[in-house]
């Protein structure tokens, strides 16, 4: 069956097509949420209301534009509409973390650990980590969606990458203990 | 220190291909919750037609029973009586009690049914309200006053009792019940009633009406004293209103009943598959057939006839084959009946009318017969062919009567429409039916005669069954159900003159048990 014609009988909720949509397309989504959200049971919720919408709003998807793409906005929706509510009390200086270089030994650090960490970011670091490392998204665009200024988003990003650093660097320093 | 790079970098590298494949269980939660929705949106078109249709089934023959006997409306009537008095009783409840009676001011809380109270009642209720309203301005407690009210035309000795118009003004000056005083002060503006209050030992107080009265107003007065009543029940204790609200439920219509059921929807029940169940049930049944014809006489064919409502009572056993459908047979015993109306019987005193039998009616032996005479002599007309040449000692207003009953063996599919706490399912099939009564009667003012029973009945034969069941889940095992079933019968009757295709139609309830 074609990705047309399955997104087709998606629109009339027909529940084979539905269950052949999630098993296509489930796994790369679930990589997203689990970036972007705190633990692996928030992240089977954050895909499982995603799935919801998908089926519900099927309907307007035109066929513009890569469908993976608008699966995968309709999870970074899902997820920030949980997150975005989250207030993060941060006093940080805007301007002078900006400019700031944060380089790490190139050393091999484990996907779970990687992700280990960006999930224990508080709410909002990790959703601007994502969204600016990970996605490619302007802090112009991320401001808008987070509804946060833009030097605020920068900030945001900028002390996510220093508590990122930090995290490896005490796991490297460990790790080379060990050994 | 030259393998150094950018954080942004690692993490871009390491997550570029990442997939991770969720748990199962997440699809089953989704899938779950589709099915949900999807459920719900059938429903709400389901509901209208079911709910349509049991209504009309209840409808159809709770307005026979209530038109067709006359015990219902008697019962409706004591219903009245009762809601009537009780306002009565709360107010001499309240009028025991200390004058610790505080204003309800919600006037939506009256009970309506107080506004047809009967006149005297009202009369009664009015001179107890000014009792209560008087002494409660006095401040004194007459917990044991008797209040009457007499007018002075029955009791004119009493006139001699003080008036006490402004005794009264001034405990309406001091009423804390503005309504109540308003009231009072018209009445002293007419000058129509003057309390007496007596204040001997029995603390009995004595309300009179001085000045004779014409009947226009003791009009008036009763209208005010139905006001009374009504500030009255403003002041009723709770308790008195828990009673009052209560009241008007005994009323409740069918579609009031549909509607408590209804309201029971919204709450969902996930219950594994059990595959038998076992039900008890009892119906009222009402028996009448489609097409002019008759099943006793081909001249009785233009009668009216009148199905009777009677009972069916049976167990039945059903076994799930999947979630939707469930297959059930069981045994019913089931009594139906009809009236032909509108036949003259009359004896024929050796003469023979070619009409002095019926078609259809075996006549039992003459040792068994006993009523009108001897079976030959007797003789049975349509009232609409007779009128020329009606003999004298006719007995007009007769009706015929046709009993019968059967062991009823259904055979039907249950298909669910709904399967949460609150079910509906689609139920068809068919019975078969053993003839186990079968008697003629002919009922006039004279009393009931036994006639013969009917020849042309098929000691078995077949019905069509179709209708809905409504369930309601009172524990996981035990469901209360309640089937309007129509049961159209195929091959009752061998002969009939004209067309004549009996149906009958009853509301099955019981419980079933499933396991």
């Amino acid at each position: 069956m074609s990705l047309k014609e399955l997104i087709e009988r998606c629109k009339s909720q027909d529940t084979k097509a539905q269950g052949e949509l999630y098993s296509r397309f489930a796994s790369k989504l679930f990589s997203v949420c689990l970036k972007y959200s705190r633990n692996y049971t928030e992240a089977e919720d954050n895909l499982q209301d995603a799935f919801l919408t998908i089926f519900k709003k099927v309907h307007q998807y035109q066929n513009k534009g890569a469908f993976e793409g608008w699966l995968k906005r309709i999870v970074i929706n899902t997820v920030l509409q949980r997150y975005r509510k989250e207030k993060v009390f941060d006093i940080v200086n805007e301007n002078t973390t900006e400019a700031e270089e944060v380089e790490i030994e190139e050393t091999p650090v484990s996907l779970d650990f990687l992700l280990e960490i960006i999930q224990k970011l508080p709410d909002r670091y990790r959703l601007v980590f994502n969204l600016y490392v990970l996605d490619g998204y302007s802090h112009k665009e991320i401001a808008d969606m987070l509804d946060i200024s833009e030097g605020t988003s920068k900030s945001n990003l900028s002390r996510a990458r220093q508590i990122l650093k930090k995290d490896i660097e005490t796991h490297n320093t460990s790790v080379k203990i060990n050994a | 220190m030259s393998d150094k790079k950018h954080i942004d970098r690692l993490f871009q590298e390491s997550f570029k291909d990442f997939e991770a494949q969720p748990d199962d269980a997440v699809w089953k939660r989704i899938e779950a919750k589709l099915d949900k929705k999807k459920k719900r949106r059938v429903i709400p078109i389901w509901w209208q037609y079911a709910g349509v249709a049991a209504l009309l089934a209840l409808l159809l023959s709770l307005g026979y029973s209530y038109f067709n006997t006359e015990e219902l409306p008697e019962q409706n009537r004591i219903v009245n009586e009762e809601q009537n008095n009780m306002p009565q009783k709360s107010t001499e409840s309240s009028q025991d009690g200390n004058n610790t009676i505080t204003p309800q001011t919600s006037e939506d809380l009256l009970p309506e049914n107080n506004l047809t109270e009967e006149q005297k009642i009202a009369s009664e209720n009015n001179a107890e309200n000014k009792q209560m309203n008087t002494s409660d301005n006095q401040k004194t407690n007459r917990n044991e006053a008797n209040t009457k009210r007499v007018n002075s035309q029955k009791a004119p000795a009493n006139t001699s009792a003080i008036a006490t118009n402004e005794k009264m003004k001034t405990s309406s000056e001091d009423s804390d019940y503005s309504a109540n005083s308003v009231e009072e002060q018209k009445i002293q503006k007419d000058s129509k009633t003057i309390l007496k209050n007596n204040t001997k030992a029995e603390s009995s107080a004595v309300a009179i009406n001085k000045q004779s009265e014409t009947s226009e107003e003791a009009d008036k007065n009763s209208a005010l004293a139905i006001n009374n009543t009504k500030d009255k029940n403003i002041q009723k204790q709770d308790a008195a209103l828990v009673i009052a609200e209560n009241n008007p439920k005994n009323k409740k219509s069918i579609e009031d009943a549909i509607n408590d059921i209804n309201t029971t929807r919204e709450k969902e029940e996930d219950d594994g598959l059990n595959r038998w169940s076992i039900a008890a049930n009892a119906a009222p049944v009402y028996f009448n057939s489609l097409g002019p014809g008759s099943a006793i006489d081909a001249q009785f064919n233009g009668n009216s006839k009148t199905g009777e409502l009677n009972m069916s009572y049976g167990i039945s056993a059903s076994y799930a084959l999947n979630k939707k459908l469930r297959v059930r047979s069981g045994v019913n015993k089931v009594s139906l009946g009809y009236k032909t109306n509108d036949v003259v019987v009359f004896q024929s005193a050796g003469i023979n009318y070619t009409t002095s039998k019926l078609a259809f009616v075996s006549k039992p032996q003459p040792a068994n017969f006993s009523g009108l005479g001897s079976a030959d002599n007797t003789t049975f007309t349509s009232a609409t062919t007779i009128n020329s040449v009606r003999p004298e000692s006719a007995t007009s207003n007769a009706a015929i009567d046709q009993t019968f009953g059967y062991i009823e063996i259904p055979l039907e599919l249950e298909y669910a429409l709904l399967s949460k706490r609150f079910g509906i399912r689609v139920i068809g099939g068919f019975s078969t039916l053993f003839l186990s009564n079968n008697a003629v009667y002919t009922e006039s003012e004279a009393g009931r005669t036994y006639l013969g029973e009917a020849n042309n009945m098929n000691n078995t034969s077949y019905s069509g069954n179709f209708g809905l069941g409504f369930s309601y889940g009172v524990s996981k095992k035990l469901d209360l159900n309640i089937e309007p079933l129509l049961k159209y019968q195929f091959n009752s009757f061998n002969r009939t003159a004209g067309e004549f295709q009996p149906f009958f139609i009853g509301v099955y309830t019981g419980l079933s048990i499933k396991f």
